[in-house]
């Protein structure tokens, strides 16, 4: 009785698990997936290229933003740091933050997004068409105009997760909360893609 | 003896079905999920080859209302057939891809929008 009472707990436990692993993925996934693989930027503060894809068995968060970006950049970085500091294991997960507005952030860049995620890189070119080509594959778009103090920067602000075989594997639009990026991230590590 | 494995038993479960709530409840609106391309979708878009071009040449293309009232359960597909990626509110949909996404839960999603003149989308989902 002991031993079917037990059967019928642990039957029933695998069942709730299975319920509670059915949440569905916060970001949004783009069918077929676009690659990123050979696309490369200048990693800022360094002499070194980095490629857009993650290192073997971790994934790459990428953002594009710009460091005078008065509320999305900040709150998005903000959001993806606590998200990190939920993860089961943050040292799989690379950061890299993209500016599209190089003539004003290449040299502060790598500070800036360090003061949120201590090992996040900071990539940027003065090369326009090497940045779009970097843009492209995340669909993001960008505009800076004006000059001086009345520099105005219209961009995408969207975060994206990419594996490390290049795959563009989830994007989040802006406001998506911290614990669904975590959760999401958690799944992709522990292998699930859809 | 018994009771008490009994006891621990029903405990158990309630902690993971309390827990599976608690998570459930944290998730914030509106979600939505992919949808497999071989099933229905609620509302369809296509946007054609060369809709890019005709941007370009100064033509007000719309090709998706500027709102959109949907319901939980609902999904929505739009294939791009164009050569270029195009930005439906918080989705982009790049050259040749197919987006396909059911609305899980209430609320509303605004963002640009490259295939309406007014620029923007709103899509709104209902309970």
């Amino acid at each position: 009785m002991i031993r079917r009472t037990l059967a019928i707990t642990l039957a029933l436990l695998v069942l709730a698990a299975a319920c509670g692993n059915s949440r569905e993925f916060a970001g949004y996934v783009r069918t077929p997936a676009p690659s990123t693989k050979g696309i490369t930027l200048p990693e800022l503060g360094t002499s070194s290229e980095r490629e857009l894809v993650a290192a073997n068995g971790k994934l790459l968060v990428v953002y594009f933003g710009y460091t005078n970006c008065p509320d999305i950049c900040p709150t998005t970085m903000q959001d993806l740091t606590v998200a990190l500091r939920r993860l089961d294991d943050a040292t799989r997960i690379e950061v890299v933050m993209i500016t599209v507005d190089p003539a004003r952030d290449l040299e502060v860049l790598d500070g800036y997004v360090k003061s949120f995620i201590p090992t996040a890189l900071a990539l940027g070119s003065l090369d326009a068409a090497e940045l779009a080509a970097a843009a492209e594959p995340f669909g993001v778009s960008y505009l800076v105009e004006g000059e001086g103090s009345g520099v105005e920067v219209a961009h995408t602000t969207s975060l994206y997760v990419v594996d490390d075989e290049g795959t563009l594997l989830l994007t989040w639009p802006f406001g998506i909360p911290s614990t669904e990026i975590s959760a999401d991230l958690n799944d992709l590590l522990n292998g699930r893609r859809s | 003896m018994k009771r008490n494995v009994l006891i621990i038993s029903a405990l158990a479960v309630v902690v993971v079905a309390a827990v599976s709530i608690v998570i459930s409840m944290n998730r914030s609106d509106p979600q939505f999920r992919e949808v497999a391309t071989s099933e229905r979708a609620d509302y369809e878009y296509m946007i054609p080859i060369g809709t890019g071009n005709r941007i370009d040449a100064g033509e007000k293309i719309s090709i998706i209302p500027a709102e959109l009232e949907v319901h939980v359960g609902e999904s929505i597909r739009i294939i791009n057939n164009d050569d270029r990626g195009h930005v439906v509110g918080v989705f982009f949909v790049g050259p040749g891809e197919t987006m396909s996404q059911e609305f899980t839960s209430p609320g509303t999603l605004t963002g640009g929008c490259t295939i309406h003149p007014s620029g923007e989308f709103t899509l709104q989902v209902l309970e």
